[in-house]
């Protein structure tokens, strides 16, 4: 597979926010590929880690105190840890975010910032010119009356407004990658559809991979080709997007989707669907359990769950799951 | 790192108000030599045994004089929190919670801050006379402003809290939702910001007395003894540099216990109450 | 924006209006007899009468008051008693040294307090930004005309550097080297206001530090420095400024101590003579200025917002 991203083995530590904690690791062990022009879908609970790894991606781990402990971000064939990443950041790889409203810079005008991006990265462009680029990209994103919209202030426009305008700084540089980290989540439901096709769109017209992010399953399976489920910083399964919701292996990935209303083919809600919620609370990072990290809420578990943490197993059709169930490949699920 | 330096900071700080408290209280026995006694024949001679601070152009045993200046600080800084904070408290609560006065109250309070208070507590004592407790009337006006404000602040924020309005809606009343859910909710910005108030009280009381508009210069205070000992910045410097430091210490210790309770107490509104 | 303007102006007509009213109330808290008090021990009845005449004390209070804000309206604030001659007047033949050592001192301030709060919330937690939040803790805890006196004692008495005290005024004499009479007061002015300066800029900084734009701008690609000073900084300002504007009080309250320390014959120092001499008209004279000028200066701090922040502007 020809990948443009490829993370490997991937193991993130921050230090604790108190006095006496230890380092905490929100990534630990995280290993996934994303392929040029494919929308791979990084799920999970808020705090599994989730943004975490993109923001090690972006080279954008808290500091002081955050930092890449073990494995490598390979981006196009480099390494990234020996490049300059303020050369990558916002012309090879961009990224959106999940609040609009406070993602932009109040006091200067949506125009301005974008140029912003432009400069950074090519500090000979005109004036004219860059100028003439972004109300064009702003016209691409759907804004009506670009050339007006360039000296808007951002709390002149609407959450998707602005969020198109997040989408045209990303984009404006044509970047490989995209990391979209909720990019919906804060946007009215109308809102969030337009978004999407948007970015579909533009991603199949400008040829870039995303890395879409998001706590939402829904989201994932209309707009991923492949899944990977994130929970206490480890990947639990990673498959291809039909395959993992045709055969959702590990629990905790049965019990995402077992938490989600069904509609039944005529659209009515499911009257035998049942709407269950996964049992107990994501353990906090500074108390995980030995085992197998989703052992305590696990409906499944055995013995070696609590004792021994399982490794990823790989099934047929590109589908891999960390579940001691599967241990030889088999489905041992009763 | 930083923890761990705030900590022992603390600690400090935390230490010299005990002592403070300690040697405040327990003032005459601690001193040897009376603070009024005078010696003509020992004037400004500097620290030695009998005289550890050494003594003033009367005679009279700068250590005493410290030692009760504490009792004079702690006593007149107190005093101004109390008041600044019960009618601070008051005042801003009132304009918080009852939209009918609201305008016309905080419309008062800031013209209030308009006069510097330094120069609001000067012209006060001018006109009620040199007196502990008119200095501590004075000061306490100019303070009690700005827990005002800061009370009021935190009235706006804790009124529009959910269980305010799911204790109106449960059919609490208006004295009982004040008292069981306002107040509690703003003891501890109130405790924050009237230690900051002690802290720069301290300054504003020693000011008055350096400007002889403060506590009668019978009463041995830090403030006087340095207005005193001015005249002699050359030939006795120790006049001004025990009472000196004792205040930087005291406000120090004030403001290092305040920024300590306010990072303890109430990290979540660290920033609406600042020590100013 | 000048409707903005116009609209700040007029609401500012009461606030003027009651600080009239809580200056001029000043005299009438006096115990007993103003003129009385004033004229001390020693004045002849006649003498206490005529004051007494000539301020209009014997008239019902409203109509004092009408008459004194009517006065203050057309500039006239009143005669002193002690100089015998317009508190205007007094004022202006004093104002020279006070605004010298004013602008001195602000400038120290933002020249101190804005780069030191910077550099401390840019390296967070470091030891210099360690050093830095001591320090300015230290300076904001010492009394200034302790300071003063130290300074004087170091730099003046000790070391020669400086004039002890005085101020020679460089308007008449057209000499400004004068100024230097003026360098020990305005830095001990300035010490512990640049301290309040640092503690309020590093905090804005650090406030804004956690914003999602700054975290949008580093995803741009923006070096360190750009996203400082284009980001953090420039939203930073608003609090900055809020800030300076609020020095202003704590330098007029210390423009009286420090001109009093150092003997500067400016209007701070007039106030504590004329509250030693009793001499409520020039009092009143010059609270009412610096109320008036503390409301004009907030004034301009809440039109610069406008400046800072288009949603301001906007709405």
């Amino acid at each position: 597979m020809n990948s443009l991203l490829s993370i490997e083995d991937l193991r993130v530590s921050i230090r604790g926010l108190f006095p006496g904690t230890d380092r905490i690791y929100p990534v630990d062990g995280v290993s996934l590929t994303v392929a040029s022009g494919e929308t791979l879908g990084l799920v999970g609970e808020s705090g599994c880690g989730k943004s975490m790894t993109s923001m090690a991606i972006m080279g954008l781990l808290p500091r002081p105190g955050g930092r890449v402990e073990r494995g490598r971000i390979v981006f196009r064939g480099q390494d990234l840890a020996g490049e300059d990443m303020l050369k990558i950041r916002g012309r090879d790889i961009s990224m959106i975010f999940q609040d609009p409203m406070t993602s932009l810079n109040p006091v200067y005008t949506v125009g301005e910032q974008i140029v912003e991006a432009i400069r950074a990265h090519e500090p000979g462009a005109s004036r004219g010119e860059t100028r003439a680029r972004v109300v064009s990209m702003l016209g691409k994103v759907g804004i009506p009356s670009p050339e007006k919209r360039f000296d808007a202030y951002p709390h002149l426009l609407s959450g998707g407004m602005r969020q198109r305008v997040m989408i045209a700084m990303a984009l404006i540089l044509h970047p490989g990658l995209l990391i979209a980290d909720e990019p919906t989540t804060a946007l009215d439901v109308t809102i969030q559809a337009q978004i999407l096709y948007l970015m579909a769109d533009l991603r199949r017209e400008m040829g870039m991979s995303v890395l879409l992010i998001t706590h939402n399953m829904g989201l994932v399976a209309e707009n991923a080709d492949r899944v990977a489920v994130m929970y206490a910083g480890r990947i639990v399964e990673q498959a291809p997007t039909s395959e993992l919701f045709r055969a959702p292996s590990h629990p905790y990935t049965r019990g995402l989707l077992d938490s989600i209303p069904r509609m039944t083919d005529q659209g009515a809600l499911d009257p035998d669907g049942r709407l269950n919620a996964i049992p107990g609370m994501v353990p906090p990072l500074y108390a995980l359990p030995g085992g197998c990290k989703f052992a305590p809420r696990c409906q499944s578990r055995t013995e070696r769950c609590d004792s021994e943490e399982p490794k990823l197993f790989g099934l047929a059709n590109g589908h891999s799951v960390r579940c001691w169930l599967f241990a030889d490949g088999g489905d041992r699920r009763v | 790192m930083r923890f761990l330096f705030r900590r022992w900071t603390a600690l400090l700080g935390f230490l010299f108000i005990a002592v403070l408290l300690i040697t405040a209280a327990a003032a005459p026995v601690i001193t040897p030599v009376s603070p009024q006694a005078m010696n003509p024949a020992e004037k400004l001679s500097p620290p030695s045994g009998l005289y550890r601070f050494g003594t003033d152009n009367f005679g009279r045993d700068v250590f005493s004089r410290v030692v009760h200046g504490a009792r004079t600080s702690l006593i007149g800084g107190g005093g101004v929190v109390l008041f600044a904070t019960a009618l601070g408290v008051l005042a801003g609560a009132a304009a918080g919670y009852f939209r009918r006065i609201e305008p016309y109250l905080m419309r008062l309070i800031d013209v209030m801050m308009a006069f510097p208070p330094l120069l609001l507590a000067l012209v006060l004592v001018s006109i009620l006379g040199r007196g502990m407790l008119n200095v501590v009337v004075a000061v306490g006006v100019t303070y009690l402003t700005r827990t005002a404000r800061v009370v009021y602040a935190l009235t706006l924020r804790i009124r529009e809290e959910p269980y305010i309005e799911a204790a109106v809606a449960g059919g609490v009343s208006q004295a009982a939702i004040i008292a069981r859910h306002v107040l509690p909710n703003m003891l501890s910005p109130i405790i924050v910001q009237a230690t900051f108030t002690f802290a720069f009280s301290l300054l504003d009381l020693a000011a008055l007395d350096f400007l002889g508009l403060g506590i009668p210069p019978a009463i041995p205070s830090w403030g006087n003894m340095l207005s005193e000992g001015r005249l002699y910045l050359t030939r006795a410097p120790w006049l001004l540099l025990f009472p000196g430091a004792c205040i930087v210490l005291t406000v120090l210790s004030f403001n290092i216990a305040g920024d300590a309770l306010r990072d303890r107490l109430d990290p979540r509104l660290s920033r609406s109450v600042e020590g100013v | 924006m000048i409707a903005y303007v116009v609209r700040r102006l007029l609401g500012m007509v009461p606030s003027l209006l009651l600080a009239s009213v809580i200056v001029f109330s000043f005299i009438h808290m006096i115990p007993g007899d103003p003129a009385q008090m004033m004229l001390g021990d020693l004045a002849t009845p006649e003498q206490v009468a005529a004051l007494r005449e000539s301020m209009g004390l014997d008239r019902p209070v409203y109509v004092q008051y009408a008459l004194w804000l009517g006065g203050v309206v057309r500039g006239d604030l009143g005669n002193s008693i002690f100089f015998h001659q317009p508190v205007s007047e007094v004022i202006l033949d004093r104002a020279e040294t006070s605004l010298f050592l004013a602008v001195m001192s602000i400038v120290l301030v933002i020249a101190i307090g804005i780069p030191v709060g910077v550099i401390s919330a840019v390296r967070h937690n470091s030891g210099l930004d360690q050093c830095v939040s001591a320090a300015s803790m230290f300076f904001a805890s010492i009394p200034t005309f302790w300071l003063g006196l130290n300074f004087m004692a170091l730099f003046s008495v000790a070391l020669g550097w400086f004039p002890t005290s005085g101020f020679p005024s460089v308007l008449k004499s057209g000499d400004w080297s004068n100024l230097r009479y003026l360098v020990l007061p305005a830095v001990t002015l300035a010490a512990p206001n640049s301290a309040l300066i640092v503690r309020l800029t590093r905090a804005g900084m650090l406030d804004i530090a956690n914003a999602d734009y700054v975290r949008t701008a580093r995803a741009k690609g923006l070096s360190d420095f750009t996203v400082n000073v284009r980001h953090v900084f420039r939203n930073s300002l608003i609090a900055v400024v809020s800030a300076l504007g609020f020095t202003f009080v704590a330098l007029v309250a210390g423009t009286v101590v420090t001109e009093t320390v150092f003997s500067l014959p400016g209007v701070g120092r007039l106030v504590v003579e004329s509250l030693l001499r009793r001499d409520y008209p020039t009092i009143q004279g010059i609270i009412l200025v610096v109320a008036f000028l503390y409301m004009f200066i907030n004034l301009l701090v809440d039109l610069s917002f406008a400046l800072l922040d288009p949603r301001i502007r906007y709405s």
